[in-house]
């Protein structure tokens, strides 16, 4: 199996909302950031992948099963965090230990309180009384510690202060160190995701604006100021995004492809991101 | 599935403290008073509505969208919450027989019709219950179970006066078990057909 997750034109429609031919890799052994404004589609996303809600067309396959055709215990292999974690209220990190030991195939306990000690988890609170933040670290904990070859993140990192949040990209990275471990991670923050990831995907609006590896991201694309003139002059399909201003336009530009003299300024994924959020005027 | 029903255990044990102080002073009250067999009947009603209890918890902690995360499949959910139920049920079935003996020891008569009752009955309102939770949602379906609780309590008049035919009763008793638990197993696929087609959002 060369690819832990590929999505082939995946379409979910909700009233007011589609999810539009979506297409994406993630090849085994690296980090793939899904990127995308709020209801842009990242979660819907992860729901199909894991097969919480159907998919209206479009083919998904998770370490080589099809979510929606498979059994379930292909999910011993992924370890899942999602925006908001299910747990019951009144129950406690080893309660909560203990249902998780029954329900996974390969369920380590010391790998659990290892992380509960790492992540500073407190083991007498009940779940509600702990803060979003220790309630995402339990969940990463969780995630962690049955073996998984696949995390699926939602948001998971989000709610975590800046130096917990340093702590997780480093377990994050150390899971990918091992073979053929691969991480699928949403959020909104880029700047988390430039350091860790290997691919960033964009979602906008429900539509798939790019996914590259993100290295080719920074040296293949460049941020363009000119005027509306200038940019008629460059050939369209160099340009990927354009935003205009009363001063002149901000186009992300395929460095290779635009005319000698012209320069461009470095991009990082934060305003590539920033940039093709914005409303498209091309 | 057995995941399942350690996690039930934790949550009755720790959320439902209440409950199940009630489901055991109820006992105590039906062996104070003899001739009351509402105390008796009471121990299955809780019984039988923990399980639709366990599940508005569960949507209000977004449970089933985390359960769909874990290798367990939703046949495996729903089999466990219908076996969890019929455990309750059974447990508060032999929890009247106990209280029956303990009283008839005490010169009180026994009748095996209040054990029927207790098992029919309490199976009642999960075999509504369960299948129109899992379709509507803990908010939707409890109109409809106020409208089953009003019907249930004027069904449950009409079958004591039943129970006391004797000839009638040797025929209805076997009818009611085997009843209920046919018309629970039509709510076993229901609820699994339904809570197959759901989306966790």
């Amino acid at each position: 199996m060369n690819n832990a997750i590929e999505v082939r034109g995946l379409c979910k429609s909700y009233p007011g909302f589609k999810l539009d031919n979506l297409n994406i890799t993630l090849p085994s052994g690296y980090i793939l950031g899904f990127v995308g404004e709020n209801g842009a589609g990242k979660s819907t996303t992860i729901r199909l992948l894991l097969d919480l809600i159907r998919r209206d067309s479009g083919e998904i396959s998770v370490l080589g099963n099809d979510p929606a055709q498979a059994d379930a215990s292909w999910k011993n292999d992924v370890g899942v965090v999602l925006d908001s974690m299910g747990l019951p209220s009144l129950m406690k990190a080893d309660m909560i230990g203990k249902v998780m030991a029954d329900a996974f195939t390969r369920w380590d306990n010391e790998k659990f309180n290892y992380y509960l000690d790492r992540f500073d988890v407190p083991r007498d609170k009940r779940f509600m009384d702990m803060s979003n933040g220790t309630k995402m670290k339990l969940g990463i904990a969780i995630a962690l510690s049955h073996d998984p070859k696949l995390l699926i993140l939602d948001e998971a990192t989000n709610g975590l202060d800046p130096l917990v949040r340093d702590d997780v990209n480093e377990v994050l990275m150390e899971f990918t160190r091992e073979d053929n471990h691969s991480i699928f991670i949403s959020s909104h923050i880029v700047s988390d995701l430039e350091k860790i990831c290997d691919y960033i995907a964009f979602l906008h609006k429900g539509k798939l604006m790019l996914c590259e590896e993100k290295d080719k991201l920074s040296s293949e694309y460049g941020i363009l100021s000119c005027s509306a003139d200038d940019l008629k002059t460059i050939d369209p399909d160099a340009i990927l995004h354009v935003s205009k201003n009363a001063y002149g336009c901000r186009a992300v530009v395929r460095r290779d492809s635009i005319p000698d003299g012209m320069t461009t300024d470095q991009i990082t994924i934060e305003e590539l991101f920033i940039l093709m959020a914005k409303e498209e005027v091309q | 599935m057995k995941a399942l029903f350690r996690k039930d255990f934790y949550v009755i044990t720790t959320t439902f403290k209440i409950i199940m102080i009630v489901w055991l002073i109820f006992p105590i009250v039906a062996i104070i008073n003899p001739e009351v067999s509402f105390f008796i009947l009471y121990i299955g009603l809780i019984a039988g509505t923990m399980s639709s209890t366990l599940i508005s918890y569960e949507e209000r902690e977004k449970w089933p969208l985390y359960a769909g995360t874990l290798p367990i499949s939703r046949k495996q959910i729903i089999t466990e919450r219908y076996l969890f139920t019929l455990i309750m049920i059974l447990l508060a079935t032999a929890m009247g027989a106990v209280i029956l003996a303990i009283n008839s020891i005490r010169g009180y008569p026994a009748s095996s019709a209040l054990l029927v009752q207790i098992f029919s009955t309490s199976l009642i309102m999960p075999t509504f219950l369960l299948p129109l939770t899992y379709k509507y949602g803990v908010e939707k379906s409890r109109y409809i179970v106020m409208i089953i609780v009003i019907g249930f309590s004027i069904g449950s008049q009409e079958m004591l006066s039943v129970f006391e035919n004797e000839k009638l009763s040797s025929f209805i008793l076997p009818a009611m078990i085997i009843g209920s638990l046919a018309l629970f197993a039509v709510s076993f696929l229901l609820s699994l057909k339904w809570y197959s087609e759901k989306e966790f959002h």
